[in-house]
């Protein structure tokens, strides 16, 4: 680190003495833009980037952990592209003893703009600015509270992938146009590439375990174990070493130097992982070498490539399979109901159905629609119903339009009632690509609304309710359907 | 292509599925006639773990005759699979083609 | 649900309160109606005190805004509270509309340009 620049002039012992007695509330204010982060997504798809793990604490806990050090008692995290594992995780922030809200920033607003829409939240204190995706080289034994309000009027602190910095007050952001000042207590380094994620991972291992409040026992130095590790006798481990909870380390092992293994994993006999970092919930296969690289299930990542491998071969690596609910009560209700409804439409659908053969004024198409958000399909007949016929009329009523879904409904392959199915095109691929909890039905959800396909309308109100799903509202859902079709 | 006494093989997309059996087969028969053989892995998109129990097997019975099967040009996802099953330590791995082929005769 | 409106240099501030779900909604949308009529066409929706809002909610406010855009004016929304920001991150609301934490900053906004990065 280089040395400290001195812009402003020390305070005095008597300034020093005021500013501890006037004990000056701090907030701290978390911005995570995704343009800086973006990169980690197509990495890490299924969780939000500022959650990926360095030693096992997550990079926005490394960010609360500085802003309670530095005297905040109050933190908002506020995202342009939220994720529901951030709030998950930390709730209202007791559990570090501080006051966690959330806020919403857009693609594109400044730090004015995001100052604006948490203007509540900022008027009338001092405010820790973290900018950017990025990891604080901090020490936990260092009094930061001091740090910062020793050095007026702020802080600034940069980097490629952002800024931090302290202010007195809000106005003073616009104005604040000091250059980056480094600070020998503490510096900030970028998070641009895997490599750095590895890179500052072996370091905290290797010579900062102290620096930081790490999860885990850290009885001996060099090691930091968690709850309920079971290590094999013949299994070797290689100081710095990081181990999870519920980890389970097999014969014949050599784990480290430089090794975290993260929650949930199996390190299974006569594997080797050095200079790596095993995520949450991996199972790792028998006589394999894993150096420096990232594991996440069945998913390798090499930061020399900057590639993924997904490995297909179970055996080699998978992922732990939490214990998923399984709705026998759903797939009981959705037999009965689709063979309910199969046994009342047969008659209309075939009498209805070959009078307008004749008239030629409806269609069956084999489709091909998704399944879910990852992109998988099945094909589906799709009714094709001209609505302006008086037998099209009734044919929609009557809902028969859905008659030829409810085969698949029969045999468990399609929900009775769910999302719109969409056909698999490169478009709705994209649509579906950040609505993970998309599941199509036979009737869907906006039927009842009545909003137009493919309006935002309707796009919100899918979602809405596929976020609320219970068997009782697909129930009652698919009455309103029924009813709303029959008026 | 036949280079000398070097067999050259370009394996294309994936090797998985059925393909790894009749890899094995196929490869089996060349090395009847030429022992030497080097594999270009340049369109070789992914290999799975009977993909690469396949290009073991053959392996062997190169060096059971004196011989050898070189790989070359190999893509980051399969340089990974081989570094994780430590096949990387197994086979001979080569950046160019030509450098594999040439390799034979020093 | 209660819905009241004041005026704001220029600004109409709608505040609701109460549960935002289809018994209400045709009542906002009426509301909103009578206040487009009148030739206003920058608004603040204050949530402080909605406890709730469900996609009808959602559909009518959704409704008002693509009318608003339209005739070249702008909706934002203020103070929501946890359960109602989680439903609009959760529909992706948040990428529409912009929210504030207050009413005042909103309303300021209408009045200040600043350029987007």
């Amino acid at each position: 680190m280089s040395q400290q620049k001195m812009l402003w002039p020390p305070l005095t012992v008597d300034q020093c003495r005021l500013r501890a007695r006037e004990k000056i509330d701090m907030k701290a204010l978390i911005l995570l833009k995704e343009k800086n982060c973006r990169w980690v997504r197509s990495f890490f798809p299924s969780r939000h980037p500022g959650m990926i793990t360095l030693c096992n604490n997550s990079i926005l806990e490394f960010m609360v952990d500085f802003a309670i050090l530095s005297g905040c008692t109050e933190i908002r995290m506020v995202m342009d592209e939220p994720g529901m594992d951030v709030e998950q995780f930390f709730k209202s922030g007791s559990r570090w003893g501080a006051r966690i809200s959330y806020g919403n920033s857009m693609d594109g607003d400044t730090l004015g703009h995001i100052l604006e829409k948490n203007h509540a939240f900022c008027k009338d204190t001092s405010l820790l600015i973290l900018d950017g995706f990025f990891f604080i080289n901090y020490d936990k034994s260092l009094d930061y509270s001091q740090l910062i309000s020793l050095n007026e009027p702020g802080i600034n602190l940069t980097c490629s992938t952002g800024s931090m910095f302290y202010v007195e007050d809000e106005a003073a952001v616009s104005s604040f146009t000091q250059d980056p000042v480094d600070c020998p207590e503490c510096s900030i380094s970028p998070l641009a590439t895997l490599d750095d994620l590895l890179q500052i991972s072996i370091r905290i291992m290797e010579s900062e375990q102290n620096h930081y409040v790490l999860p885990g026992y850290g009885s001996e130095e060099g090691m930091v174990i968690g709850s309920n590790v079971e290590i094999n006798p013949t299994a070797r481990i290689i100081k710095p070493v990081i181990l999870g909870n519920n980890v389970r380390i097999l014969g014949e092992t050599v784990v480290g130097p430089n090794a975290t293994i993260g929650n949930n994993v199996i390190i299974d006999s006569g594997s080797q992982v050095e200079q790596s970092i095993i995520m949450d919930g991996s199972y790792v296969g028998h006589h394999l070498t894993i150096k420096q690289k990232i594991v996440e299930g069945q998913r390798v990542i090499d930061p020399r490539y900057q590639k993924t491998l997904t490995v297909e071969d179970g055996f080699l690596f998978s992922k732990m399979e939490t214990n998923q609910s399984f709705s026998i009560v759903r797939t009981m209700i959705n037999l009965l109901v689709g063979l309910c409804l199969a046994g009342v439409q047969l008659i209309p659908y075939i009498l209805l159905g070959s009078i307008r053969k004749i008239q030629k004024d409806w269609s069956v198409k084999t489709t091909a629609c998704f399944m879910d958000s990852q992109g998988t399909t099945r094909t589906f007949d799709m009714v094709h119903n001209n609505l302006t016929t008086c037998t099209g009329k009734i044919f929609a009523a009557l809902s028969l339009d859905k008659f030829p879904l409810l085969g698949s409904v029969i045999k468990g392959k399609l929900r009775i009632v769910g999302n719109r199915l969409l056909e698999a095109t490169p478009k709705n691929r994209k649509q579906l690509h950040d609505f993970p909890e998309y599941i199509p039905g036979a009737f869907f959800y906006s039927e009842s609304d009545g909003f137009a396909p493919d309006s935002p309308e309707e796009e919100i109100s899918e979602r809405f309710y596929a976020v609320n799903r219970t068997v009782l509202k697909d129930a009652i859902m698919l009455l309103k359907a029924l009813i709303a079709r029959l008026t | 292509m036949t280079k000398g006494d070097t067999v050259t093989v370009k394996l294309l997309g994936r090797l998985d599925g059925e393909n790894p059996g009749n890899l094995r087969r196929v490869i089996a028969q060349m090395l009847v006639e030429n022992d030497r053989m080097v594999v270009d892995c340049s369109k070789l998109e992914y290999m799975n773990s009977e993909g690469l129990g396949a290009l073991i097997s053959c392996l062997r019975i190169a060096i059971s005759s004196g011989g050898d099967i070189r790989l070359a040009e190999v893509m980051p996802s399969v340089k990974i699979m081989l570094e994780l099953t430590r096949a990387d330590k197994v086979f001979q791995i080569y950046v160019t083609t030509e450098d594999a082929v040439a390799s034979f005769n020093s | 649900m209660k819905i009241t409106s004041t005026q704001d240099n220029g600004i109409t501030i709608i505040r609701l309160s109460g549960r935002f779900d289809a018994t209400v909604a045709d009542q906002f949308k009426e509301s909103v109606q009578q206040l487009c009529e009148k030739g206003l066409s920058n608004f603040v929706i204050d949530m402080s005190d909605v406890s709730y809002i469900d996609s009808s909610g959602l559909g009518s406010i959704i409704t008002f805004l693509r009318k608003i855009r339209l005739a070249k004016g702008d909706i934002k929304v203020a103070s929501l509270s946890d359960k109602v920001r989680s439903i609009f991150q959760l529909t992706r609301f948040h990428r529409v509309i912009e929210i504030f934490d207050n009413s005042e900053s909103a309303t300021l906004s209408f009045n200040t340009l600043h350029g987007k990065e």
